[in-house]
């Protein structure tokens, strides 16, 4: 069995700078396109879990063949400032009920929760220890109701630009490590390995015990184009390595949502399939 | 403002402007004034008329009243049969006057204050619209631009289709001159697509 094929999806208005290629009215509109274009899964930016109906939600994606690649966190920390490692006790607390629910989503959709953004920036003056030290109790309060659960979690690699520490895949895999747990799993993102790996085959090949979950994205957020990263390489280790799991296009809306959608699954297949 | 709409996703961004005073267009785009009294300054030289549409390609504009931008207007190929498929997949069946089952396909439609505006398909050439010349009883300036391919408004002196006696060409760009009077009333009117195409049908109630 080969890769999964699937694509970051967003059913409200956002701007073209936001790396979310298939946008919609609705989930369902979004998983009509992606059906049709041939994907095998998407990937869904919840904010809050509490506006969506999961049987709809499910019945749709059943409706259309396609599985639920990850249940996105992140528009809860960019709309309403939600954040694992916020200063204030209260909304961090805030946060962890959050994805509570966004894991209760997933687990209706046979799915698991990807962890971007909404694990916070450090506060001014911060070290990395002490950033570190709250995300680790955050992250062991969520990884404890996953497990109950058992409905994965998923942390992104992000790279300096976008986030603080825990940029490289190293970096992030170690911390990942420390947990012990099998529920708690790794996203493997080109965006971000262009900047901080030296070595992306090598860092490929570093995540592969947790990587369920790899996304494909140029420099700048673009549809690959072959000129700036070696796609193919990172594509010949996933095959190498028998990496069956989710593979999904996280790129700008360029030139349209509905090219891109298309663009990238041909790039997919073409290179990962 | 600048507001990001849905109404075209995924094959069509649009966003709606408000009262801006300078604003860069992105790529290729189509700009059309949903002022009925102010125009929109482009570069600082040539004026949109009201209710005017143009083409424009990275343009600073000021727009003191309302505008519509349809961007990326040149990559839709509707001859490309996935992306039709797609657009008939999406988009509702149906139009104004026309029942389920015609080659009419409706986008969501946006609804804000005075103003509604949704894309429609039609996915056949030389298909005419409903006749009509009433607008659910309301005073309504109703203009359609063309996004994509060939279409055209017909004029006609009563509900019979062969009773046309004048014709507004639209083609990919162009939205056409108001048809209705100093009373706000039309004559009876229908949109035809003479190409398989895209067009932009604005209401706005005043």
């Amino acid at each position: 069995m080969g890769m999964k094929f699937s694509i970051c999806t967003v059913d409200r208005p956002l701007e073209s700078t936001s790396p979310f290629p298939l946008r919609g009215n609705s989930y369902e509109e979004c998983a009509a396109v992606a059906e049709m274009l041939g994907y095998d899964g998407i990937e869904l930016q919840i904010q809050d879990p509490s506006r969506y109906k999961a049987s709809e939600l499910r019945a749709s994606l059943q409706n259309h063949g396609l599985a639920c690649s990850a249940v996105t966190t992140g528009l809860a920390y960019l709309y309403e400032g939600m954040s694992m490692v916020h200063p204030d006790e209260k909304i961090r607390m805030a946060t962890i009920e959050r994805l509570h629910r966004q894991l209760d989503l997933a687990k209706e959709l046979d799915s698991q929760i990807l962890i971007g953004y909404l694990r916070g920036r450090k506060s001014p003056g911060q070290t990395d220890q002490e950033f570190e030290e709250i995300l680790t109790d955050s992250v062991a309060r969520v990884l404890e109701y996953a497990e109950n659960i058992q409905t994965p979690m998923v942390m992104e690699q992000i790279n300096r630009n976008d986030g603080d520490v825990f940029c490289s895949t190293e970096r992030t895999m170690a911390f990942l490590e420390k947990f012990h747990s099998d529920w708690l799993l790794y996203n493997g993102d080109t965006y971000h390995m262009i900047t901080e790996d030296k070595d992306v085959p090598g860092a490929i090949r570093r995540s592969l015990s947790k990587l369920v979950l790899f996304h494909v994205s140029d420099e700048g957020r673009l549809l690959p184009d072959d000129s700036h990263f070696d796609f193919r390489e990172a594509a010949r280790v996933l095959k190498e390595a028998g990496y069956d799991k989710w593979v999904s296009i996280e790129a700008r809306p360029e030139p349209t949502s509905f090219e891109a959608a298309r663009r990238g699954l041909q790039y997919l297949q073409t290179v990962f399939g | 403002m600048v507001q990001k709409l849905s109404i075209g996703e995924p094959f069509i961004e649009t966003r709606l402007i408000r009262e801006e005073e300078e604003y860069v267009t992105p790529g290729h785009c189509l700009l059309v004034n949903l002022d009925a009294e102010k125009s929109i300054l482009v570069e600082e030289e040539f004026s949109l008329r009201p209710l005017s549409a143009m083409r424009t390609c990275g343009a600073r504009i000021r727009v003191p009243g309302c505008a519509l931008l349809i961007c990326n207007v040149g990559t839709l190929d509707l001859s490309d049969l996935q992306t039709l498929d797609c657009l008939r997949k999406i988009w509702k069946n149906g139009s104004q006057g026309n029942r389920r089952g015609t080659p009419c396909y409706r986008s969501p439609q946006l609804v804000q204050d005075n103003l509604t505006a949704r894309f429609v398909l039609v996915s056949e050439p030389d298909y005419p619209l409903g006749i009509h010349r009433e607008h659910d009883g309301k005073r309504i300036r109703e203009i359609h631009v063309q996004v994509v391919g060939d279409g055209a408004i017909d004029l006609l002196r009563s509900e019979d289709p062969d009773s046309r006696y004048a014709t507004l060409p639209l083609t990919a760009g162009t939205a056409h001159t108001p048809t209705w009077n100093a009373e706000g009333i039309y004559p009876w009117h229908r949109y035809r697509s003479k190409s398989r195409c895209i067009f932009l049908v604005i209401k706005m109630e005043y």
